[in-house]
């Protein structure tokens, strides 16, 4: 401390220091300020569409006409006791999961039999694959806590669930419906979080 | 600055700055603000970096009292 | 005649005199503990690398094309595991043939088992997919992602994009640690 130099050198290297802890304080606020929002999702109805333009797949033509699905819900999602300092924006998020099977090729059949179990639990034996799909219908960045609370019926998805092959989701499966958030903090790691599922039966109609 | 004033100096600073963490976590807390947070603890430090580090006056009241020299013959 | 030679031989005194000093014990000393500084900055990206278990745990935002979340200038924390992905979750890939790795968010994921995902992805703030970045693939595998976002921090990363972007910022920051260097003893 025997100069201006070395004065200014520990002090500044000393607020740095001081001020990334500052960051990791507030980082730390998250653990206990979070609350659980309120969710709740529910299958209204779907209906098969034939769409001129819009989000289409590029490989399956442009010139045609694409039939897209498009779903039907309610939501209810209350962020509004979930916001605090640290929140800079809510990812909210409405995904439909389903699940398919599919044969295994044939090398796989002559591995050692063993059940592979997929995230949701289904088991799948030597034979057959399941696949699981999980696709997000309609999403939302919340970025204040005015706008917060989502309330509504009839909304539409955004996203046509599709496979990336173009084809259509099979349409008469039981497939669930959840909302799915993730908290986007100033400082931090990200949180997650999600609802319910809501089960139900995609009968699409054809309009 | 002077060996009294090192001490002081240092000192403020050592009481500064946990004031200084204090201070802006607890502003931006109950403002519910996190920009806050850094922009009161960036001026807090300006602060507390601008009284301690230059050479000020109130550091240099204790100069160091040296031997005076003898006179004797230069050797270079 | 004489009075220039022996101004030369000063001359060469001199030069001497300066390039061992440059030589002397002190300056090694000080680019020892500078290489000392480097080595250790090194040492602790190389195991967060190791540790993260991926090539570049922290990443700078550069593009807009996720806001209102992530700001150009703000720099991501990535992580790799082998929990499976989900929708919603913030990935960053690279496209072979694309040099600069792009992060946006997972939209929909096909699974069969954690070894075969199939993912794709969306930025929150464009319109599309992105399916035309994938240089002819349908979906992204989990070969092509370098990690998973897990946290975040604002502004962070300004300095970097500065350095990268302007000259004129690199020469005066590098010109002026120059400068601090020689004032500093």
């Amino acid at each position: 401390m025997h100069s201006v130099m070395a004065r200014m050198n520990q002090m500044s290297s000393s607020v740095l220091v001081m001020g990334a802890l500052l960051l990791v304080a507030v980082a730390m606020s998250s653990q206990w300020l979070a609350r659980e929002p309120q969710l709740r999702v529910a299958f209204r109805r779907a209906q098969v569409v034939e769409r001129g333009a819009g989000m289409r797949h590029r490989r399956a033509g442009s010139a045609q006409p694409q039939k897209q699905l498009v779903v039907e819900f309610d939501l209810e999602a209350d962020f509004t006791q979930a916001w605090h300092w640290n929140v800079k924006n809510v990812y909210v998020s409405v995904v439909a999961s389903y699940n398919t099977t599919q044969l295994a090729p044939e090398g796989a059949q002559r591995r050692a039999s063993s059940t592979v179990v997929t995230s949701n639990g289904a088991t799948s034996d030597d034979s057959h694959v399941v696949v699981e799909h999980h696709m997000v219908l309609w999403d939302r960045v919340i970025s204040s806590q005015d706008e917060a609370r989502i309330f509504s019926s009839d909304l539409r998805s955004k996203y046509s669930p599709r496979h990336s092959d173009g084809s259509m989701v099979p349409l008469d499966r039981p497939m669930t419906l959840h909302v799915e958030y993730m908290i986007f903090p100033v400082v931090g790691a990200f949180t997650f979080g999600s609802s319910a599922l809501h089960a139900f039966v995609l009968n699409a109609e054809e309009s | 600055m002077d060996l009294r004033g090192q001490y002081l100096a240092e000192r403020v600073f050592m009481i500064a700055q946990p004031l200084a963490l204090v201070l802006s976590y607890m502003a931006g807390y109950l403002a519910s603000d996190t920009r806050l947070v850094l922009i009161a603890y960036a001026a807090i430090s300006a602060i507390s970096l601008l009284v301690c580090v230059p050479s000020w006056p109130m550091y240099r009241r204790h100069p160091l009292q040296f031997v005076p020299q003898p006179p004797s013959s230069e050797h270079e | 005649m004489g009075s220039m030679v022996d101004k030369l031989v000063e001359y060469g005194r001199d030069v001497r005199k300066s390039v061992s000093k440059l030589c002397s014990r002190y300056y090694l000393l000080q680019a020892i503990q500078v290489a000392q500084v480097l080595a250790t900055a090194l040492i602790f990206y190389r195991v967060c690398m190791f540790v993260a278990d991926n090539e570049s745990p922290v990443v700078v935002i550069l593009s807009g094309s996720m806001l209102p979340g992530m700001r150009r200038g703000d720099i991501m924390f990535l992580w790799n595991s082998n929990a499976p992905l989900r929708t919603g979750d913030i990935v960053v890939y690279e496209i072979p043939g694309r040099e600069v790795p792009i992060i946006h968010r997972v939209i929909r994921v096909h699974a069969r088992g954690i070894e075969s995902e199939q993912i794709m992805t969306k930025g929150d703030n464009n319109f599309v997919d992105d399916a035309p970045l994938y240089d002819g693939r349908d979906l992204l595998s989990r070969d092509f992602l370098v990690g998973r976002a897990v946290g975040s921090i604002p502004y962070a990363g300004y300095l970097t994009i500065l350095l990268n972007e302007s000259g004129v910022v690199k020469y005066a920051i590098v010109g002026a640690l120059v400068l601090l260097s020689f004032f500093l003893d």
